[in-house]
Formats: C-alpha cells, sequence, structure tokens
C-alpha cells in the first residue's frame, strides 16, 4: 500500500482562482498562513500512526491539534512539488498542483469506492474519492452553486453575478440590497474561502475609493457575487460525499460563525435541536448539491452551507444553500472526530 | 434525445460519456456540436474503442482542403471583414477541438477515468469558446460557414494513436501554439479598438493554459521525468515543437502551464514553423 500522506491545503480556493482567472492572487500573509496551517493539522483525524501531513505553512508544534501531536505524524511544509510521493494521498480540496503528487494508476474499481462511501468506514473513502481537478475546479466557482440556488429559489433576493460597476450599480439601483440589514451587501470573489477576498459595504451609493477597490477586485476575478448582507440567526452546514454509485448524506449539523460569517466551529448534534426545525430542508439542499456535483463529473467530500436569516420584515427565512465547498470540511471532520470519541452523532463540536 | 425501451425519452444526463460524445461527433447541425455536455454523465457502458475517421458536419462546414481555407495574417485584424474571417477560422479550431475530444472519450475507453473526466470538462470549455468565437462573428455581421473551413487538426488524426500521443498532439502541441497566438490576436484586436474581441481571446488563454497544464500533468503521469523526450517521441511530422509555438514564444504562459525548462529550452530552440512546413 506504501506510506499515506495528507494534504493540508486550506488555502486551495488561491490556487484554483491563479488556474481560472486574470489575478493576481498573491499567497496568504504569514499571520493568515499561520491560522491555516493550524486549522490543517485538523486533518490528523484521517490519519494514522506514522502518516505524513502537508501544511502549506510552518506551524509551531504547540499550534497542531491534540490528534496530530498524538498519532506522531510527520509534518511537511514548503513546495508541495519538493514533498516526496506517497501511495496514497487525501487532500483537503483536489487541485491541479494535487493532481501532479497522485501515484499513477490510483484508480479503484467503483463498486468498491461506493460500498466504502456508503459503508461505517467512510473515512477511508475519503482516500480513494477525489475528482478530476478540472471537475473541482469548475465546481468550487460560486457560479456554479449560484446557479443551482438560481434554477431551485434558493437564492438571496438581489443576488447577482456583476463584471463592472455599472452592472453593480444598476442592480443596487434596483434594490439588490434591500433585504439586507440597513441595506447592507456584500461582493465576494467567486473563488475565496474563510472571509477572504470579499468586500462589504452599506450604501447604494459607491464612493471614489470603494469604487477603485471593487474594480481592482473585478480586475483579479472577473466576476463578483452580489448578495445583501442580510441578518443571519442560525448556521447550518450538511456534509456528504459522491462517489461513484450516487451520493451519501449527514445529517446537518450547526456552524458556529464569527460575525463576519468566517469559521469557528462545527456541532454535530444529530438529535437536533429547536432552531434545526428546518433541518430536513437541509438535508435536501445538500442532496440536491451532490447530485448537481456528481452530475459535474464531482467525486469526492463536499458541504453546503445554510443559514436561518431574518428579513426586514423581522420574518425568519431559511437560506438552504447559500455555498457549496467541493472539498474536505470541518463538518466531516468534526463527524469522525465525535466517532472516535465513541459519539457518533454527538453532541460533538470541532472548535478551532 | 435517446428513446428507452418504454418509449420514453432519456434526458442528456442520462446518456454515457461515450454516446454523448459519439453525438457531437456525428451531429450535423451547429446546435448538436454545442449541445450540452455533462462532464459527470455515466461513463458506463465504454464499450470498445471507436475510432470515428471524420466528422459529420452541416454542409457548408464541411472540411476542405487547406488552400481554401487561407486566413488573413494577424495584421489583417485591423480590417472588420479579415477580423472576421480570422475570428471564423479560431471558431473552426474550437469546433475541431470540441469533436476530437470527443472522438477521443471513444476511442480511449480504457483511459483513467479522471483521464476522462478531464477530457469532457475541456470538451465544454472547447464549446464555449466557440460559441464566444460565433457571437464576436456575429457583431461583425457574420456566421460560421460563411467561408470554408479546413481540417487544421483532423487531418493529424493518424498520430493519436493512444492518451499519450493525443495529450501531446492536442494539448502540447496545438493548444500550447495557441498560448501564443492567442495572446498575438487579443493585443492585436485591443490595438484595433475591439476590445470585446481581445476580451474573448484573453479568456481563451486563460482556459488554454490549462488544458495544456491538462495534458502535460497526464503525459508526465505516463511517461515520467523526462517529458520533453516522450513528447518527441510522441509527434511526428509535420508536427512537434516547431508547431508548438508561434513566431514570437510567450515563456510564462508556459511556465503557468507548468512545463519544466526541459520542455521550455527545447520549444524555445525549436524554429516555429507554418502548418505547410515553412518557417514562420
Amino acid at each position: 500500500m506504501g506510506d499515506r500522506l495528507l494534504i493540508g491545503n486550506l488555502d486551495a480556493e488561491i490556487e484554483i482562482a491563479r488556474a481560472l482567472t486574470p489575478g493576481p492572487h498573491p499567497g496568504l500573509s504569514s499571520a493568515a498562513a499561520r491560522l491555516v496551517g493550524a486549522a490543517a493539522s485538523h486533518m490528523a483525524l484521517l490519519a494514522r500512526p506514522g502518516d505524513r501531513l502537508w501544511l502549506p505553512a510552518p506551524a509551531p508544534p504547540e499550534e497542531l491539534c491534540a490528534v496530530a501531536r498524538d498519532r506522531a505524524l510527520v509534518v511537511a511544509t514548503g513546495p508541495l512539488a519538493e514533498v516526496a510521493p506517497a501511495g496514497q494521498i487525501c487532500a483537503w480540496a483536489e487541485t491541479e498542483s494535487v493532481a501532479r503528487h497522485r501515484p499513477a494508476n490510483a484508480d479503484a474499481d467503483d463498486g468498491k469506492l461506493s460500498a466504502l462511501a456508503l459503508g461505517s468506514d467512510w473515512r477511508a473513502a475519503l482516500w480513494h474519492l477525489w475528482p478530476a481537478p478540472e471537475v473541482a475546479q469548475r465546481v468550487n466557482h460560486r457560479g456554479f452553486a449560484l446557479s443551482l440556488a438560481l434554477d431551485r429559489g434558493w437564492a438571496l433576493p438581489g443576488a447577482a453575478v456583476v463584471r463592472d460597476v455599472g452592472d453593480l450599480e444598476r442592480h443596487l439601483a434596483a434594490g439588490a440590497a434591500s433585504a439586507g440589514v440597513d441595506g447592507a451587501w456584500v461582493l465576494k470573489a467567486p473563488l475565496s474561502a474563510a472571509g477572504r477576498e470579499r468586500m462589504r459595504y452599506r450604501d447604494a451609493e459607491i464612493g471614489r475609493g470603494d469604487r477603485v477597490r471593487i474594480e481592482r477586485l473585478l480586475a483579479r476575478f472577473g466576476e463578483l457575487l452580489l448578495e445583501p448582507w442580510v441578518d443571519r440567526v442560525h448556521d447550518f452546514a450538511c456534509a456528504g460525499l459522491v462517489h461513484p454509485g450516487g451520493v451519501r448524506m449527514f445529517a446537518p449539523h450547526r456552524l458556529d460563525n464569527d460575525p463576519r460569517g468566517v469559521f469557528r466551529a462545527a456541532i454535530i448534534d444529530d438529535a437536533g435541536t429547536p432552531e434545526d426545525a428546518r433541518r430536513d430542508e437541509v438535508q435536501a439542499a445538500g442532496q440536491a448539491a451532490g447530485e448537481a456535483l456528481a452530475a459535474a463529473g464531482y467525486l469526492g467530500p463536499f458541504s453546503v452551507d445554510a443559514y436561518l436569516w431574518r428579513d426586514p420584515t423581522g420574518a425568519i427565512r431559511l437560506q438552504p444553500m447559500s455555498e457549496i465547498n467541493a472539498r474536505l470540511s470541518f463538518g466531516l471532520l468534526a463527524r469522525i472526530a465525535a466517532e472516535d470519541a465513541g459519539l457518533p452523532g454527538g453532541p460533538f463540536e470541532l472548535r478551532l | 434525445m435517446t428513446r428507452a425501451a418504454d418509449g420514453s425519452e432519456a434526458r442528456p444526463r442520462d446518456r454515457s460519456l461515450g454516446e454523448l460524445a459519439l453525438a457531437i461527433v456525428e451531429a450535423d447541425t451547429l446546435a448538436g456540436k454545442l449541445a450540452p455536455f455533462p462532464a459527470g454523465a455515466p461513463d458506463q457502458p465504454r464499450g470498445a474503442a471507436r475510432l470515428v475517421t471524420a466528422p459529420a458536419r452541416p454542409h457548408e462546414l464541411r472540411v476542405q482542403p487547406a488552400r481554401a481555407g487561407r486566413v488573413p495574417p494577424v495584421s489583417g485584424m485591423h480590417d472588420r471583414e479579415q477580423r472576421a474571417r480570422i475570428l471564423h477560422a479560431l471558431a473552426n479550431h474550437e469546433l475541431q477541438a470540441v469533436e476530437l475530444f470527443a472522438w477521443a472519450l471513444l476511442a480511449f475507453p480504457d483511459a483513467p477515468i479522471r483521464f476522462r473526466r478531464g477530457l469532457a470538462v475541456i470538451l465544454g470549455e472547447e464549446q464555449r469558446h466557440m460559441q464566444l468565437y460565433m457571437d464576436r462573428l456575429a457583431a461583425l455581421g457574420h456566421r460560421m460557414g460563411d467561408w470554408p473551413v479546413t481540417g487544421h487538426f483532423w487531418n493529424h488524426l493518424g498520430q493519436f494513436s493512444s492518451p499519450v500521443h493525443f495529450v501531446c498532439v492536442m494539448g502540447l502541441t496545438f493548444e500550447n501554439a495557441n498560448l501564443d497566438f492567442a495572446q498575438e490576436y487579443a493585443v492585436a484586436a485591443r490595438a484595433v479598438g475591439d476590445p470585446d474581441t481581445a476580451a474573448v481571446l484573453e479568456a481563451v488563454h486563460r482556459d488554454e493554459i490549462r488544458h495544456v497544464r491538462f495534458a502535460w500533468r497526464w503525459l508526465r503521469r505516463w511517461r515520467g521525468e523526462s517529458a520533453w523526450q516522450a513528447y518527441l517521441d510522441s509527434v511526428a511530422p509535420p508536427l512537434g515543437p516547431g508547431r508548438a509555438r508561434g513566431r514570437e514564444m510567450c515563456v510564462d504562459s508556459r511556465r503557468a502551464a507548468g512545463l519544466d525548462d526541459e520542455f521550455i529550452d527545447g520549444l524555445l530552440a525549436a524554429a516555429p514553423t507554418r502548418p505547410s512546413g515553412a518557417p514562420r
């Protein structure tokens, strides 16, 4: 079987953005890279003693998660291309640099893969399920999720793709931000994660300085997603696996995000809480996303983010699918940690 | 649209990659060539390798001898009519790429699934490029079929004897060369005040980098470290390094596509040639 390598490329969106959009797309700042490195060490939950773990940036031993320390993983950083090959690879996200690292003839039998994904040892399937990087690039673009959301009537009121400032101003004049808190709106880069590469505003009038900043972001990405910045009251996510025979969904889990929407914790609690009353709808959206991913040729783990939000009239509404993350997620890692802790289905919390 | 045993119509999603690919190659309408190609379509049954010798085409797009489809040089971009002819030729290149990526799905049923999914994704992008060029043609008052088209890529079908040969010819020769041509045409279009055409060419150039990277990655996987030698072993005259570059070679684009120094140096040392074999 050979040795095994976990690739904690939590900065995969940058590599994908470099492949798909004009750029430039600089790497993470050293402070962000250190945080990402520490967060990526949670992939140790998929490891067995002696496996190697590649992190995009060095993380001091005391900042690695306890499992990474306990399992005595061999931690590597530096250019991925310089990391020694491995018999098996499990990556946070499939990218071209990950694909270049994969051993030849690594394809497994479809039937066995599906059985693995559907069975109790589903985590083992994560070492065998990965997409062609060309597919991963396509489905991780926000346009893919928006297209599904528009098709299903799930998009936030006013959500749109904009390609220039004039386009943005027309959408704002038409009320695109009216569902936002005090008219607030956000522009998100089509390939970004963890709250990076986005701009939040409160005014339909775009000032000169803001215009320049927006134009710069547009020049780098070609297009941006405009959404009202809504009052989120409860965050969910729902993870699954796309395997050759279909989609396996897990029960939705809760997310603890900070006020800027940046992830802090995944909470597995399959028994649910009163706030989770609409979890069936979230799971159905996750299933639909999984089927859309399968139709696009994707194989591997994914998750969708969802939330309850308060509209300007005070009514609570569900956004059943705000993002599709066609990659590993902390929700899946939390589920593995819960199983390892003897609490399959929770309650269990994985907090960064 | 196919019919199931119970007489109901099967949705495109239900057709396999091979069936969808065959439909593209056998389509005799532009709509058929541009039919949605879901990259995630089932890849079973794959069946035996099927070697199609020529594509079906609408009458006005049947392949003509090279002399019938002469294309103006890049300097012709300043003239609206010549620019349209250039765009027509570029759309024809994309049409052939669409067909040949479909051809590869039929010819190489035993190739790895992720290679086949990659072919399917790229096929969809070639369709998008073709549509973009057709839109620019329409903006200039023309449409596909207004001029004769050649079999610039199809003429080398004999060289596509394996997936390795396919990535060497399509990816590392034709698409590699387009890293120079698309950029050169984009600069020319912008210089003559046609930013919309320039934007299309720039988008194609960006995608082309990924397509070359796809070919490179699979060549490396199949042939190991000496990719340059493997490339030379896999292409035969009149193809070769001289056809994998333009007169001015953009090294940055090759680096962005992941090509190694040996490959780039080999291309730099090659004298660029025209399809006729004459120096470029």
